[in-house]
C-alpha cells in the first residue's frame, strides 16, 4: 500500500478502494517501524483524524482536493502554523510559526495531510545532514551512510514510504543530492516558480522549496499545487502558471548535452551516466559531450555567495526578535547577545565568520565581487548553451554516497559534493535528479537540466529516463 | 595573507563565540583558501548581472496615518496593534 505512488493512492482513495484514514494509519505505523532512520523531527499526531474527515467528505460526495488524503512530509525550515519548525537547531527549540508558508497552505486546499517535519542540517546548512542538532539522518540503503543534505529527512521518508512527497529546500543541492543518495526523484524548479514565503531564509537570491517523490508524475502533480504566483514573494511576479500535468510539445529529436566538467572520476558511477545516454540515444535524442567552463569555479561562486547571505539572514537570531527562550538577566547587551547564539553549531558558525568576511572592506573585491562575476558568466555559459541544446546531462553527485563522519570536519572536502548541483542555483535553472543505478548497494542518480521556466517540459522528457530505470 | 587573529576578529563582530571548539579560525581559513580559485577565473571584464523586479508587480503599500495607530485602544501600555500575519 504505501508503495504506491501519490497519483494511485489519490485514485485508490476516491474511489473508495481504500481510505485516507488506513493509509495515514498505515503511514504512521511505518514511521514508527522505521525510527532508527530519524527521518522525522515531529510527527503530526492529528493526522489520523484529519484523515477521517476526508473520508467523511468523499463518503458525503463532497469535493475534496489533488492530494485528498496523501501523506506529505516537509522539511524542518518551512513554516507550519499548527506544527513546530526549528530548521535543525537549538536555536528555534520550540518555535511555532504564526503563519503557514505559501506551499503549505496550498497542499492544505487541496486536502493533503502534513504527516511530519522532517530533520535536515541546521538552517539548511550541509550536504549529509550530520549537522543537524537533534542528530543526524540514517541512509536508508545502509545505516552506515549518509543520507545526503540538506534535505536528508525527506529524501529518507519518500524511501522508507513514510511519506508520498515530501518537500525540501534546494540552496546547492539540497533537494538533488539526498534524492540521489536515497534513491528517490528529486527536483529543484526553475528560480521564483514556487513561493519562497515563509521558507526560513539561508541564501535567499538561489534558494528554491523542491519536491520528492517516487515518481516524476507525482513532482509534477505536486509541482502543479504548490507552483504560481504569490503576491507574498515578488520574485514570483514575472511568472504565469504552468500546467504541469498536461502533456507539453517537445522537441522530437531532441539534443543533450553532457557536461565535460561535471563527468565523475568513479567509472562505475560515470557507466550509469552512460547508460542513461545510451537510453536517451536509442529515444533519438543527440547527445554530445560540451563545456561550461565555469563550473571548475561555481563551488567557490557558490560558497562565497551563500555564507555572505547567511551572514546576513542569521543575524536575526539575537534572541530578541528570534530565538529560544534564554534568561536575559545579568548580562550586558552585547555579552547577551554572543551568548544566546553560542546555540548555532559548529558549521553555522563557520558560515557565519566567512559570510562575515567575504563582502567585507579590503577583501570585497578579492571574494564577493568576483564570485557574483563567476555567476554572471556562469549564467551568460549556460544560456548560450541552451540556445543550441534542449537538455544539459550529468551524474548528480560526482561521489558515491560516503560514510557518517567521513567528511564531517574537512569542510572543503565537503563542498566539492556539490560539483553537479550548485550550477543550476547560480544559473536559476530547473533540474531534477532520477534514480538510474546502484553500485555497492547504494543509490546513483542522474541530472538533467533545462532552459528557464522549462520546467514542465523537462519532467516529461525526463519520464524516458524513469521508464528506463524501472524496465 | 589573512590571519586567525582576523578571522576572530570577524567572528566577535558577528557576535560569535568561538571558544567552545579550537579549530574555527583554522577551518574557516581553510575555507576562504579554497575560495582563492576564484583568482585564476577570466572574468574580469565580466558585468555582473542583477535581478530586476518591476515594481509594478508588487502589491500597494496601504498607508495607516499616525493619528489612526495611536487610538489608546491600540496603544495599551506603549504596545502598537499591527496586522496579522498571513
Amino acid at each position: 500500500m504505501l508503495e504506491q505512488t501519490a497519483t494511485s493512492l489519490v485514485d485508490m482513495i476516491s474511489s473508495g478502494e481504500t481510505t485516507a484514514e488506513y493509509v495515514i494509519e498505515q503511514t504512521i505505523k511505518q514511521i514508527e517501524d522505521t525510527s532508527q532512520i530519524h527521518a522525522f523531527l515531529h510527527v503530526n499526531k492529528g493526522a489520523v483524524q484529519q484523515a477521517k474527515e476526508i473520508d467523511r467528505r468523499i463518503k458525503e460526495g463532497r469535493r475534496v482536493g489533488r492530494l485528498a488524503g496523501i501523506p506529505v512530509s516537509i522539511k524542518d525550515n518551512i513554516c507550519t502554523k499548527q506544527y513546530p519548525t526549528t530548521c535543525a537547531s537549538r536555536m528555534l527549540d520550540g518555535y511555532t510559526p504564526p503563519y503557514d508558508a505559501t506551499v503549505i497552505r496550498r497542499l492544505l486546499d487541496e486536502d493533503a495531510i502534513i504527516i511530519g517535519k522532517t530533520n535536515m542540517d541546521e538552517f539548511a546548512m550541509g550536504l549529509s545532514t550530520e549537522f543537524s542538532a537533534y542528530g543526524p539522518t540514517l541512509n536508508p540503503h545502509n545505516p552506515d551512510i549518509v543520507p545526503g543534505g540538506s534535505s536528508g529527512g525527506s529524501a529518507a521518508s519518500v524511501a522508507t514510504h513514510t511519506s508520498t512527497i515530501s518537500l525540501g529546500s534546494d540552496t546547492g543541492g539540497s533537494v538533488r543530492n539526498p534524492a540521489s543518495f536515497c534513491g528517490v526523484v528529486g527536483f529543484k524548479p526553475t528560480y521564483g516558480m514556487i513561493s519562497r514565503y515563509g521558507l526560513i531564509s539561508y541564501a535567499n537570491s538561489i534558494e528554491q522549496i523542491g519536491p520528492m517523490a517516487k515518481s516524476i508524475s507525482d513532482i509534477s502533480l505536486c509541482m502543479s499545487v504548490i507552483a504560481g504566483p504569490d503576491r507574498n514573494d515578488n520574485t514570483t511576479a514575472g511568472l504565469t502558471s504552468v500546467l504541469f500535468t498536461d502533456t507539453h510539445d517537445v522537441a522530437k529529436n531532441p539534443k543533450v548535452g553532457i557536461v565535460r566538467q561535471m563527468a565523475s572520476n568513479d567509472n562505475r558511477i560515470q557507466n550509469v551516466l552512460d547508460k542513461a545516454v545510451e537510453r536517451l540515444s536509442a529515444h533519438g535524442c543527440t547527445c554530445e559531450e560540451v563545456s561550461l567552463e565555469m563550473v571548475d569555479y561555481s563551488v567557490a561562486a557558490y560558497y562565497t555567495i551563500t555564507s555572505t547571505e547567511a551572514a546576513s539572514n542569521l543575524a536575526r537570531y539575537d534572541n530578541i526578535r528570534y530565538g529560544y527562550n534564554m534568561d536575559h538577566t545579568g548580562y550586558e547587551y552585547h555579552q547577551y547577545i554572543t551568548k544566546a547564539r553560542a546555540m548555532f553549531g559548529a558549521e553555522v558558525k563557520r558560515r557565519i565568520i566567512a559570510g562575515g568576511f567575504v563582502p567585507s572592506a579590503g577583501y570585497a573585491g578579492r571574494y564577493f565581487l568576483k564570485a557574483l562575476k563567476v555567476k554572471s558568466r556562469l549564467t551568460r555559459e549556460i544560456d548560450k548553451m541552451f540556445e543550441s541544446y534542449d537538455y544539459l546531462i550529468s551524474v548528480t553527485v560526482p561521489i558515491l554516497p560516503f560514510r557518517m563522519g567521513e567528511k564531517v570536519d574537512d569542510p572543503v572536502s565537503m563542498f566539492l559534493v556539490d560539483m553537479n548541483t550548485v550550477t543550476a542555483n547560480l544559473t536559476g535553472k530547473p533540474a531534477i535528479s532520477i534514480p538510474y543505478g546502484m553500485v555497492d548497494g547504494l543509490p546513483v542518480g542522474v541530472q538533467m537540466m533545462a532552459n528557464t521556466t522549462e520546467d514542465a517540459k523537462l519532467l516529461q522528457f525526463a519520464q524516458i529516463l524513469e521508464e528506463g530505470h524501472t524496465q | 595573507m589573512i590571519t586567525e587573529d582576523d578571522i576572530r576578529h570577524v567572528a566577535a563582530m558577528m557576535r560569535l563565540d568561538i571558544s567552545d571548539k579550537d579549530d574555527y579560525a583554522e577551518k574557516v581559513k581553510g575555507m576562504l583558501e579554497y575560495f582563492d580559485v576564484l583568482d585564476s577565473a577570466d572574468i574580469l571584464e565580466e558585468d555582473i548581472l542583477v535581478q530586476e523586479i518591476n515594481i509594478s508587480n508588487l502589491r500597494d503599500d496601504e498607508h495607516v496615518s499616525h493619528s489612526s495607530i495611536q487610538c489608546k485602544s491600540q496603544n495599551k501600555r506603549g504596545h502598537l496593534r499591527v496586522p496579522r500575519l498571513g
